[in-house]
C-alpha cells in the first residue's frame, strides 16, 4: 500500500516523505476541522496542530492501528480539546435559538445556486449545533467518507455504537432542516409527496 | 409503531450497513409507514448535500501546514543547541568546583546508595545500586511514604549529574545524524503516544520487572527502561525512583501533552 511505504521511509529516516504523507490527508483533516469549528482560521489552526503531532510522534508509531485511524483520532482530540461543544451547555441552547431566527422560511428548488448555498449554510449551522459525539460520527462518515469500522477504531467505540449514533445525528439534522425551510418538500428525490405552490406548479 | 428503530435502519441502509434480514424488515415497515418512507428520502437528500460540502480547502493549505512543521524543527534545533552549550558550560564550571568540593559531591549523589564513592567511580556506582535493589522492592517503592519534592530533587541532582559527564551527556546527546535534534528512531517507538510528564533518570536499567505492577518497556539496544504511569502515580513513582538512587538526567523529550492521561519515566543505563 502506497501509504505504508511512505510511512516506512519516514521511519527509516527519510523526512522528505512526510510531505507526501501530509498531502494524502491535508484536505480531509481540514474539512473535518472546518465542519467541526465552523471557522476557516480555526480549522487551519487545528490542521497545523494535527500534522505537528503526526510529525512528532510518527517515528514512534507502532502500527497497532492503521495510520488513517490514528490521524483521525488525533484530529478529533484536537478539535474536542479546543472547540468542545459540551463544555458550555448554554452554548448549545443559544445556538438553537440563533438558528431558528436566522433561517428564513423559503420555498426553493435545489436547482437554484443561491438557494443551494442557503441549504448548505443551514446544514453547516445544524452540524455546529450537534454535541461532540454526534458531530464526530456525522463528519467522519458524510464529510470524510470513513467506514463504520474506521470510525469505530478512531473513536474507540464499537461499530454498533457508530451505527446508532449516526442514525441519531442524522435524525437531528433532518429535523432541523425539515423545521426550517421546506428543504425536503421541494426535493426531486421525494417521491411520496408532491407539493404545489401558489401558482399551481408542481415542485 | 416503533419508528425510532426503523430510523436507525434507514440510516444504516443508506450506508450499506444493513443486514439482509433487517432490510426485509424495513421494506415491510415502509410499505405501511409513509412517515418512514419520507424519512428515507430525506436522509438520502441530506447525505447528498453533505457530500457536496466536502471539498472546501484553501489553496495554500499545504504550504501553511508545512510552515508549522518547519517552525517546530527550527525551535527544536535552537532549543537543543542552547541545551548543549548550557551543558558544556555547566560541566566546565562543575569540574572547576569539583576540585574544591570533591568530598561534598560524593555525598550528594550517593543519597539513597550506601557507602562512600568518589566522583570518578561512575561504573562502580551502577554496581552499587544493585544493593539498592533490595530497597527497591515493589511494595516499598511505590508506597505513600515517599514524599519528595520533585523540583528540589531536580536542582540537587543537577549538580550531581554534571559530575558524571559521560553518563550525563549520553542520553541528551543521543541523536540521529540529522543535526542531533532527536533521539534515535528506535528510542522513539517506546515513547509512542502522548504523555503529560516526561522525566529521565540514570542508573541500572536492566531489570524492568523491578518496577512492580507498572507498565514497562525495555529497549535492549540503548539499555533503557521506559515506565508508563498514570498521572496520579507520577509524583510518587518519581520520588521512589530517586530514593532508590537513580540520578535525574536531561533528555530530549517531545513537548508534553497536557491532556494525556499518562506520564513517562525513562531509566537510562550504560550503553
Amino acid at each position: 500500500m502506497n501509504e505504508n511505504r511512505i510511512i516506512q521511509r519516514i521511519k527509516d529516516g527519510d523526512k522528505s516523505a512526510f510531505e507526501e504523507l501530509f498531502k494524502l490527508y491535508e484536505n480531509k483533516i481540514y474539512n473535518l476541522a472546518l465542519k467541526w469549528t465552523g471557522d476557516p482560521q480555526d480549522a487551519l489552526d487545528v490542521s497545523q496542530e494535527v500534522f505537528l503531532r503526526v510529525y512528532r510522534y510518527l517515528p514512534g508509531f507502532k502500527n497497532q492501528s492503521s495510520f488513517g485511524t490514528w490521524i483521525y483520532r488525533i484530529a478529533i482530540n484536537v478539535c474536542r480539546d479546543a472547540y468542545s461543544k459540551n463544555r458550555d451547555e448554554t452554548l448549545s441552547l443559544d445556538g438553537e435559538e440563533e438558528f431558528e431566527t436566522q433561517i428564513p422560511d423559503v420555498r426553493y428548488s435545489p436547482e437554484n445556486e443561491f438557494e443551494k448555498r442557503q441549504i448548505k449554510e443551514v446544514l453547516k449551522e445544524a452540524i455546529l449545533s450537534l454535541d461532540d459525539a454526534h458531530k464526530a460520527v456525522v463528519i467522519m462518515r458524510d464529510i470524510n467518507g470513513l467506514s463504520y469500522e474506521e470510525i469505530a477504531q478512531a473513536l474507540e467505540i464499537n461499530t454498533g455504537t457508530v451505527r446508532s449514533r449516526l442514525a441519531r445525528a442524522r435524525e437531528k439534522l433532518r429535523k432541523k432542516l425539515a423545521e426550517n425551510g421546506n428543504f425536503f418538500e421541494a426535493g426531486k428525490s421525494n417521491n411520496s409527496e408532491e407539493t404545489h405552490d401558489k401558482e399551481g406548479k408542481r415542485s | 409503531m416503533n419508528c425510532e428503530k426503523y430510523a436507525e435502519y434507514i440510516s444504516a441502509l443508506t450506508d450499506g450497513e444493513l443486514s439482509s434480514a433487517e432490510r426485509r424488515e424495513l421494506a415491510e415497515h415502509i410499505k405501511e409507514c409513509p412517515d418512514c418512507e419520507k424519512r428515507l428520502d430525506q436522509i438520502k437528500a441530506l447525505k447528498e448535500t453533505l457530500s457536496d460540502m466536502r471539498a472546501e480547502t484553501p489553496y495554500d493549505l499545504h504550504e501553511l501546514i508545512m510552515e508549522g512543521v518547519k517552525k517546530e524543527n527550527a525551535k527544536r534545533r535552537a532549543g537543543i543547541r542552547k541545551r548543549i552549550f548550557g551543558l558544556c558550560a555547566a560541566a566546565c564550571l562543575v569540574f572547576a568546583f569539583a576540585l574544591v568540593l570533591a568530598p561534598n559531591f560524593s555525598k550528594l549523589y550517593l543519597f539513597g546508595v550506601k557507602g562512600e564513592k568518589s566522583a570518578s567511580e561512575a561504573p562502580a556506582m551502577i554496581e552499587e545500586s544493585t544493593e539498592a535493589d533490595v530497597a527497591f522492592d515493589d511494595a516499598a517503592v511505590f508506597s505513600e511514604n515517599a514524599s519528595f519534592d520533585t523540583d528540589s530533587l531536580k536542582s540537587e541532582a543537577a549538580t550531581a549529574e554534571y559530575a558524571l559527564p559521560a553518563a550525563g551527556a549520553a542520553p541528551s546527546a543521543a541523536g540521529s545524524d540529522s543535526g542531533g535534534t532527536e533521539t534515535t528512531e528506535k528510542a522513539r517507538s517506546y515513547m509512542d503516544g502522548e504523555f503529560s510528564n516526561y522525566i529521565a533518570f540514570y542508573g541500572n536499567a536492566e531489570i524492568p520487572d523491578r518496577f512492580g505492577d507498572k507498565e514497562t518497556d525495555y529497549d535492549p539496544v540503548n539499555n533503557r527502561t521506559y515506565i508508563y504511569v498514570a498521572n496520579e502515580d507520577y509524583k510518587d513513582a518519581v520520588a521512589a525512583i530517586s530514593a532508590a538512587g537513580f540520578v535525574l538526567v536531561d533528555f530530549d523529550f517531545p513537548e508534553p501533552a497536557q491532556d494525556a492521561p499518562r506520564s513517562l519515566i525513562l531509566i537510562c543505563g550504560d550503553n
